[in-house]
């Protein structure tokens, strides 16, 4: 738990907990675990009073809900849940059109699939799961770019870099 | 920016006000987080505005969703990241209201100047930013002297499944005419395909920003001056004369100027321009700046609400690379009332670029987190596209920008206060093209397509009409040379100005008409350096 933490340790539980859960590590592939997603979650609470408060207001409804969750084990917390259970909590949230529930989904998206300059993406786990290479630096592409382009014939007259045009 | 340079090529000195940064090739970072946090735009904090669809309903707040689409705040303004389609209006597109008739509840007019009149801007506007296409292979084009200056750059696979299903649909597939370079030029080089293109800025200089193409020619006359961070808060008008004396604007310190001068343009986009006019109100104008009639604001025009056509492939697409739209098809872009709906558009499937957080969040997916979420982003991001639909927008007066009377910006000024509803015959246009995108794709094979159907349109990137050239000063904001009736000296060259919107991007057309203001101002001035 980094010390920087904009979120108290309850909350910071219920959040990373529901974090992993919306971009879980199953299939053997990396999830928001291991790509450090909470890390840029914080780092965007850090920046917001008003998101830290709303943020651990939905920990606390995570952890309200998870009370009765487990009829074997009344009183857990969401974090202790198992995953199906979570799931079950958060659909609900998203059925009742929780607002920080939807804010919490687009900044694990952001933390798992965006650049990992931001703190989430760690070693571009985010990126490598669907085959993004990320930004090309200093070189780019040459053509063709994808199957459909190396395949279909061209218009006429334009080779395969689309700018041999004989009319000029 | 190109009234601007041309005019500081007659001889004219010319500072440009900007109130965004400077920046240059090595600010345009690779980088989706810093394009959804506003890179390039500005932020609801810095620039709130509002939007309501009729006077009977309280204006609400736009989301940053919303607004990060809709505008620049960066010197060179949106053709730093946009797209760069450098369509030219087609010669129906200038008189519609002759073409069409009256349509009840659209204020459908002629522009005062024809294509004909265009053309030679054009063509000098193609050549001066390098406009990549081909005429030859472009058949529904409108008469131009010569070709393109560069042919086109190379197809992506959006493209080439355009051209497939267009072709089994035995229509005409073309290329996109391109504001990108496809071989070096003019001391610029050529396209890279690094993807990270529209909404992104350039790292190479090959899109045509204005920052690439215009200025620096202005720069080198050394009668230019561009300053940054420079916002203009109002025009201030000599009430003796009725001239405008100069603009005042608050610079980065938060220090008050006023910069007089003989000519004052308005560039500051379609939103910002009226916006601009109604904050300079004063006792002699009290209505605002050039708003006799009653119309600075009004007849503003969003384009039709396009659908967004999103489609998936068995074999790989790899959208991350080179930009977005390189084929279309132009079959549809004429009248046919058969189709229920006069005017037409366009369909431009396009590779998604560097985004794979916009996919995330897109309609595609069977859920929006979990396993399910996880999967389908492996199965759809290198097989999946999305087709914007760009259509007409029928100019209707109520649809109008004027000033919010409770939100303010960070200076005090009253923000922009949009009223839309876009026309039916707009929707029902949206609703045609979507499903002839939805055909084209499924010709070419798609695995899966989702519409998203008509959107409800509040602000869009293409912002027109909201200080309407005519002839009749009753019935226009600016005459024939794009100078407001009520001010001898104020001219405007951006979009706000188009009496309607037709069917394509605008930038190409602002750039030519700008030129060919400028080149009406430096005629009509004598030689200012004498
Ligand atoms: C993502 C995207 C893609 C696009 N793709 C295309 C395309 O493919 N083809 C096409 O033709 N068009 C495209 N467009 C639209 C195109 O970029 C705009 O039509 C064009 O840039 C408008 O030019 P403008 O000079 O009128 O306004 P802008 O480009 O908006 O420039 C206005 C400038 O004025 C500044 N400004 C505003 N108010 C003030 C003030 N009070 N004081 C000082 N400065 C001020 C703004 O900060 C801004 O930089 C796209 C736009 C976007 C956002």
């Amino acid at each position: 738990m980094s010390p920087a933490s904009p979120l108290g340790p309850p909350a910071l539980a219920a959040i990373s907990a529901a974090v992993e859960r919306i971009i879980p590590s199953d299939d053997n592939l990396p999830g928001a675990r291991e790509a450090g997603t909470i890390n840029f979650v914080l780092g965007e609470l850090g920046d917001a009073p008003a998101r830290v408060a709303s943020i651990t207001e939905l920990a606390m409804t995570l952890d309200a809900a998870a009370v009765t969750a487990d009829p074997l084990r009344p009183g857990c917390a969401f974090a202790a849940l198992t995953g199906e259970q979570q799931d079950t909590i958060l659909l609900t949230l998203e059925t009742e059109g929780s607002p920080e529930l939807s804010w919490l989904v687009e900044a694990t998206m952001e933390g798992f699939y965006g650049d990992p300059r931001h703190g989430g993406n760690a070693n571009g786990v985010g990126w490598e799961a669907i085959g993004f290479p990320g930004p090309t630096g200093g070189s780019g592409y040459e053509p063709p770019f994808g199957w459909y382009d190396a395949n279909e014939p061209n218009l006429p007259g334009l080779g395969p870099d689309g700018t041999t045009d004989p009319t000029r | 920016m190109p009234a601007a340079v041309r005019l500081a090529e007659k001889g004219f000195r010319v500072v440009v006000l900007e109130r965004g940064p400077w920046m240059s090739r090595r600010d345009f970072i690779e980088d989706e987080i810093l394009a959804r946090r506003g890179l390039l735009w500005p932020t609801v904090e810095e620039e709130p505005r509002t939007w309501r669809p009729t006077d009977a309903v309280p204006a609400v707040r736009l989301a940053t969703s919303v607004q990060l689409f809709s505008n620049a705040m960066v010197v060179g303004g949106s053709t730093v990241h946009y797209s760069a389609l450098a369509w030219r209006f087609r010669e129906s597109d200038f008189r519609v209201l002759s073409e069409e008739g009256a349509v009840a509840g659209a204020s459908l007019a002629d522009w005062p100047i024809d294509y004909a009149e265009m053309e030679p801007y054009y063509d000098q506007a193609e050549r001066l930013i390098g406009v990549s296409g081909s005429a030859a292979l472009s058949p529904f084009e409108p008469p131009r002297q010569r070709e393109y200056p560069l042919p086109p750059v190379p197809r992506n696979s959006a493209g080439a499944i355009l051209e497939r299903g267009a072709r089994a649909l035995g229509l005409h597939p073309q290329p996109v005419p391109l504001g990108i370079l496809s071989r070096d030029y003019d001391g610029r080089s050529r396209c890279m395909a690094k993807g990270f293109c529209s909404s992104y800025g350039c790292p190479n200089g090959a899109r045509a920003s204005t920052t690439e193409t215009f200025l620096p020619k202005g720069l080198a006359t050394g009668r230019l001056e561009v300053r940054a961070n420079s916002f203009v808060t109002r025009v201030v008008q000599d009430p003796a004369t009725g001239r405008a004396r100069g603009v005042e604007y608050v610079d980065d310190s938060g220090a008050l100027h006023l910069q007089e001068g003989d000519i004052v343009i308005l560039a500051a986009g379609g939103v910002e321009t009226p916006r601009l006019l109604l904050n300079s109100a004063s006792a002699a104008a009290p209505d605002g700046l050039a708003n006799s009639s009653g119309l600075v604001g009004r007849n503003f025009m969003l384009h039709s609400p396009g659908a967004t056509v999103y489609a998936v492939f068995p074999e790989a697409v790899d959208g991350h690379k080179g930009t977005e739209a390189t084929r279309t098809e132009m079959d549809d872009y004429a009248t046919d009332t058969s189709r229920g709906f006069i005017r037409g558009g366009f369909i431009h499937p396009r590779a998604h670029g560097g985004e794979p957080v916009e996919l995330a969040g897109r309609p595609m997916h069977p859920a929006k987190w979990g396993l399910a979420h996880k999967r389908s982003m492996r199965e759809t991001w290198r097989h999946y596209l999305f087709s914007h639909v760009t259509g007409e927008s029928l100019p209707v007066e109520a649809n109008r920008v004027d000033l919010d009377p409770q939100v303010k910006d960070r200076f005090g000024l009253p923000v922009a206060r949009i009223t839309y509803t876009a026309h039916d015959n707009d929707v029902r246009l949206a609703t045609w093209f979507a499903g002839r995108a939805v055909e084209i794709l499924e010709a070419a094979g798609a695995s899966r397509v989702v519409n998203n159907g008509p959107v409800i349109r509040k602000l869009h990137n293409h912002q027109m009409g909201a200080t309407r050239m005519g002839n009749d000063a009753s019935r226009s904001v600016v005459d024939r040379w794009c100078r407001a009736h009520d001010v001898p000296n104020l001219y405007v060259t951006d979009s706000s100005v188009f009496v309607t919107s037709a069917g394509l991007n605008p930038s190409l057309t602002i750039q030519a008409n700008a030129l060919r203001v400028a080149d009406r101002i430096a005629a009509t001035r004598g030689d200012p350096a004498s």
